[in-house]
């Protein structure tokens, strides 16, 4: 009877260490959920793209180009819609504005460019301080800081004006902060501080100019995106409005079209938020269009 | 008495013969992974943070995080994860599947030997089926693995037909 007990007891302990041992056999599938699972909750999420381009349609977005590209950007703007048809709605005349972008790191970009109108160089340098993520470290916001200068190189005629350098000069700070909602939603302010040295055939207004812009790009397909931007200004000179634009990107590849109707003609940061003579109410409405083609400097290239 | 001194020799038998069996796990953070289109050269990443582990009984599973693979072109890199991988709605790939002629593959003898994995690789939401030729290396008890296999992308409900239809995949795991 003792033996008998002994040898179940021991059959009893054989059995459990054959299920023990197979216990211990582990399934890998099994692991690598759970391992993935517990590494995902651990993890910090950075928010891409939360504009397609480092415009809006001509506001900057905090968006940065990369590193070791190259961005070149032609902006058009035509004449107003209600110069009828004699002017072909305003496609008779162009102003543009051709500029390259640099992204210096993967932070800090720099860009120069020429506008027609006024004939215009400007150069701006453009940091991202923040940058949005989620996960275990939360930063609701991306903050991008903006500067730019312009020089306005157009001849006036009128000697006794005796415009001198510095008084062609303009000068533009800019934060932008943005925020990417979902996939789909994204929103920017931006307030801004322009300089004018010199009101040359403005009045009114101030030289020392504050505003705020706002944009709002709203995704409809994954390359398709609707967008509007539209500045408040604390003081405006005569006769000016503040500038709306609306518009839509299409993005292929490594271009961005973005197509727009806007009451301004302005190109860069001071013309297109304080000397915007169009009204959207006078039907002062110009059509334009952006193109942004990305090239990568450095390295061997196809 | 003589009969429990057998039983216990069966038992201890019985156990080294499940210890024996007792199953060899090898595992890596740092595996790579690299993929490249075959009609354009600048379509190409690479993802050295690839988690893997391989078993003797055959087991064999990768995991990756799409934002992992890191393109030259930063901007490739951004239309890569915003409009193809979508790889917020999907962060991670990962691959589960077995060794099909385990029995060719002695995980204690060095040597090299040719296998065959199926199984299931999970990307971009889409979970198919995939065999993969391989090689398998034993070098002083440890392994390392090396693959590579053609995806379709369209399998995996990704639309890139702009940019390339399929691309060459390539794995190579040092396990530890």
């Amino acid at each position: 009877m003792k033996t008998l007990l002994k040898r179940f007891l021991a059959f009893f302990c054989l059995t459990c260490t054959t299920i023990f041992v197979h216990a211990q056999q582990v399934d890998l599938f099994k692991l690598q959920d759970s391992a993935s699972a517990a590494e995902d909750k651990n993890k910090t999420e950075r928010t891409l793209n939360t504009f397609y381009s480092t415009r809006l349609v001509t506001t900057q977005t905090v968006e940065i180009t990369g590193k070791g590209s190259m961005d070149f950007r032609i902006n058009h703007r035509f004449s107003p819609l209600n110069q009828g048809f004699y002017n072909l709605f305003g496609l008779d005349f162009v102003s543009a504005r051709i500029g390259f972008d640099f992204g210096l790191s993967d932070n800090l970009m720099i860009g120069i460019g020429r506008t027609g109108t006024n004939k215009e160089g400007d150069a701006f340098l453009k940091y991202r301080v923040l940058r949005q993520q989620s996960g275990e470290k939360n930063v609701p916001v991306t903050i991008s800081l903006l500067g730019a200068m312009a020089y306005r190189g157009i001849r006036y005629s009128d000697p006794t004006l005796n415009v001198k350098t510095k008084d062609r000069m303009y000068y533009t700070a800019q934060v932008m902060i943005a925020r990417k909602f979902n996939e789909h939603t994204s929103l920017q302010i931006s307030p801004t501080y322009t300089r004018y040295n010199r009101k040359l055939f403005l009045t009114g207004g101030s030289q020392d100019l504050f505003s705020i812009g706002f944009l709002a790009r709203q995704k409809i397909s994954k390359r398709v995106s609707i967008n509007a931007e539209y500045f408040v200004q604390t003081q405006r000179f005569d006769g000016t409005y503040n500038p709306l634009s609306i518009g839509v990107d299409i993005q292929t590849g490594g271009h961005v079209f973005q197509l727009h109707f806007t009451n301004s003609i302005g190109m860069n940061e001071h013309t297109f938020i304080h000397e915007t003579f169009g009204s959207w109410g006078k039907g002062d409405i110009r059509y334009g269009f952006n193109i942004s083609r990305i090239f990568t400097l450095g390295g061997k290239k196809k | 008495m003589k009969q429990i001194k057998v039983l216990a020799i069966l038992v201890t038998f019985l156990f080294i013969g499940y210890q024996a069996e007792a199953q060899k796990i090898f595992g890596t953070r740092n595996g790579r992974i690299t993929f490249e289109s075959p009609t354009d050269g600048d379509v190409k990443a690479v993802n050295n943070e690839v988690t893997s582990r391989i078993a003797d009984n055959g087991q064999l599973t990768f995991s990756l995080l799409m934002k992992g693979f890191k393109f030259k072109l930063a901007e490739m890199q951004e239309h890569f994860n915003d409009q193809y991988a979508e790889s917020t709605k999907f962060p991670r790939a990962d691959f589960k599947g077995n060794i099909a002629n385990l029995k060719e593959v002695n995980f204690t003898k060095d040597g090299s030997y040719k296998v065959s994995v199926k199984g299931d690789l999970t990307m971009h939401g889409v979970t198919k089926n995939v065999t993969v030729n391989g090689v398998v290396e034993i070098k002083g008890g440890k392994p390392a693995a090396r693959g590579s296999f053609v995806i379709n992308l369209k399998d995996f409900k990704i639309d890139a037909s702009s940019v390339t239809e399929k691309v060459e995949v390539e794995v190579s795991c040092q396990y530890q």
